[in-house]
């Protein structure tokens, strides 16, 4: 069994408000091993974002970390300078969001933009970086890659601008790539070609890629291990097979039930709708309690410790007292 | 026979832009009959939403006609066609565009009602809110301070207001996270059984379209090139675009192991329409019949497509 490559340790981040503040994410805890495809799951609002932001600190100025720990490369990434950080954002560890055209520089000819990363992170004289910049474009599929490095974003397809930043991903061959919701707003048939690229350089350079998607299908066709995340909790975490085959937590088991499917036509009146309410974020528990068809009174009090529940699969729900090994549960109130 | 609610017959529209022509849509025909949801499917360039766009006359077409419930809306005069607003409406994209931010709730579903003389009492607008699952409370608010999910549902009150027959719903579905969609869907089958109405649902998604449409239009590059019921062209898609466009739509199962057909580069520019077959750049089937312009092959049951490979012995239609 490898060691980690990264591990993050209780996570915990809030945004202030008028009065107070609004917790985000709370204490998020996961692994990411060498050479694997590790999806992070959850709706709009979830805190997937957030926590693929805390890793390299690209949060908004508001966010306030409030504990935990991010392990990589024998340091904790909360705890160094943003000089020291900026040795590994790019070198080490390296990203790329959705809305491509919001990442590129709309000034600067793309060419000139990879270049940039390029001697940034890895040295370099100019000519050399640019050299290196039109070996990455065209190693990510973009044709005639001398001539359209001189082609500024706006005359760039989304799909093709996309193609530009996971160039500037590739830079340095970083050990972790993140990429959030990189197809979002692409054609579907560009969507596939995208992915396909992003499986091809992950399985060519053995990084390990976080891929961060409200989309189960994709989770699906490109990760081996999943996270599901709701309201800033991680739910459950399981290698995918297992995941689809027998999902543990009640969350888990809705967002798959409400998947509709392009390959089968079903029955939409057998699709979950559950209350959607407002998330409580403020609750010591479980954050779903209050739209979860299984709550117990223990929901609302507090929260377990991962329990496994399968080979790789933990899980973090009062639903499942068995375990096979691992912390014991403490009492909760009420329990019965 | 049912006569169609609309008709669109060899609709074409082209922009200039400088020097060049985009040539949006080239040659559309089709129709919808009364009580039906047909989805128009394709990515985006594919002229789907500029076709939309020329049969609520919100664009002019360059050549071709609409006729909506047997009355030619191209003919029609400001006046005439404003009289007959009342009877197709729109459901725009984005709520957050298509809603006044300055207007209440209950603003924004009364004036349809004021525009065309049809408001008698606030029970009109109550009834709307309650038709779409909103809560009377939300009359009060603004824009702003409604969730995605909600305004979604003042958008479709909205187009609902003066009891049209028909509606065009354009991407009703793609700014909301998975749980919302099926609650969005399965509003929109309920009014539509409900007020009877009829559906022409511009779409990307094509697992949503699955569930709402019992017809299907593929659009490529300004042209139709397959249609017909929505069970049969996804259960057998025949043109090489709608096959690629099936298999490139992830499948959250990992159990199934799929055949995925991958179109090389990217949708040419419309600037240049090459006579013949969209595709005829990427598609790895291309024969020289290709280049010349595709008939429709019939393939039983209104199923039809503008490819070689749904020739299958049968005459083209």
């Amino acid at each position: 069994m490898s060691e980690p490559l990264l591990r993050i340790r209780d996570l915990t981040l809030s945004f202030p408000l008028e009065n107070g503040s609004c917790r985000i994410l709370d204490r998020v805890t996961f692994d990411l091993y060498p050479r694997e495809v590790l999806g992070l799951v959850g709706e709009s609002g979830s805190g997937k974002t957030m926590t693929s932001l805390a890793i390299i600190n690209l949060l908004p100025p508001a966010a306030k970390v409030e504990g935990g720990q991010i392990w990589f490369g024998g340091q904790d990434l909360l705890a160094l300078t943003e000089r020291e950080l900026r040795k590994v954002r790019g070198a080490q560890i390296a990203m790329i969001f959705q809305s491509p055209r919001a990442s590129l520089n709309p000034l600067m000819r793309v060419g000139d933009q990879v270049a940039r990363a390029v001697r940034l992170h890895c040295g370099g004289s100019k000519k050399e970086a640019y050299e290196e910049a039109v070996e990455l474009l065209h190693h990510v599929g973009i044709p005639d890659a001398r001539t359209r490095a001189r082609a500024y974003p706006h005359q760039l397809s989304g799909g093709m601008a996309q193609r530009v930043l996971v160039a500037m991903m590739l830079a340095c061959e970083p050990s972790l790539l993140i990429a959030d919701e990189p197809t979002t707003g692409l054609d579907v048939t560009i969507q596939a070609q995208i992915f396909a690229l992003i499986k091809e350089v992950q399985a060519e350079t053995g990084a390990t890629l976080l891929l961060i998607t409200h989309d189960l299908g994709v989770v699906s066709e490109m990760c081996q291990r999943v996270a599901v995340m709701y309201a800033g909790q991680i739910m459950e975490l399981a290698p995918v097979a297992e995941l689809f085959a027998r999902p543990r937590h009640p969350y888990t088991e809705f967002l798959l039930g409400s998947v509709l499917r392009v390959d089968r036509p079903s029955e939409l009146d057998m699709l979950q709708e559950l209350p959607s309410f407002s998330i409580m974020y403020d609750t010591p528990g479980c954050r779903f309690a209050n739209r979860c068809p299984y709550v117990l009174p223990a929901c609302w009090e507090n929260r377990p410790p991962p329990v496994e529940v399968g080979a790789g699969h933990s899980l973090v729900c009062h639903k499942y007292p068995e375990r096979s090994e691992g912390p014991v549960l403490r009492e909760a109130k009420g329990l019965s | 026979m049912t006569e169609p609610l609309l008709r669109v017959q060899d609709l074409h529209k082209h922009y200039r832009e400088g020097p060049h022509t985009i040539h949006a849509v080239n040659g559309v025909s089709f129709d919808i009959y009364p009580g039906e949801a047909v989805g128009l499917v394709g990515e985006s360039g594919c002229g789907k939403t500029t076709t939309a766009r020329c049969i609520m006359r919100l664009d002019e077409p360059t050549s071709g006609q609409i006729l909506f419930d047997g009355k030619d809306l191209t003919a029609l005069t400001a006046r005439q066609l404003r009289a007959q607003r009342r009877f197709f409406q729109m459901v725009f994209q984005d709520p957050s565009e298509s809603l006044n931010p300055r207007f209440t709730v209950r603003r924004t579903l009364r004036e349809p009602l004021v525009l065309h003389g049809l408001y008698r009492d606030e029970a009109q607008i109550q009834e709307a809110v309650d038709h779409v699952n909103l809560e009377r409370e939300h009359l009060r608010r603004l824009q702003h301070q409604l969730s995605g999910g909600q305004k979604q549902r003042v958008g479709v009150a909205r187009a609902i207001m003066t009891g049209p027959k028909f509606v065009v719903l354009d991407e009703p579905t793609s700014s909301l996270d998975m749980s919302l969609r099926i609650h969005v869907i399965a509003l929109l089958r309920r009014l539509q059984r409900e007020l009877n109405m009829t559906y022409l649902f511009i779409s990307h998604d094509l697992s949503t379209v699955r569930h709402l449409c019992g017809r299907i239009l593929v659009m490529y590059l300004g042209r139709i090139v397959e249609t017909g019921p929505t069970e049969a062209v996804f259960a057998r898609p025949r043109h090489v675009y709608t096959r690629a466009l099936l298999s490139a739509i992830p499948i959250p199962d990992p159990s199934v192991r799929r055949e995925r057909i991958l179109l090389e580069g990217e949708t040419p520019s419309a600037r240049e329409i090459k006579p013949g077959c969209g595709l005829q750049d990427r598609c790895a089937f291309v024969a020289d019949e290709c280049l010349q312009p595709v008939p429709f092959y019939d393939l039983g049951h209104g199923h039809q497509a503008a490819c070689r490979l749904a020739k299958e012995g049968v005459a083209p239609s």
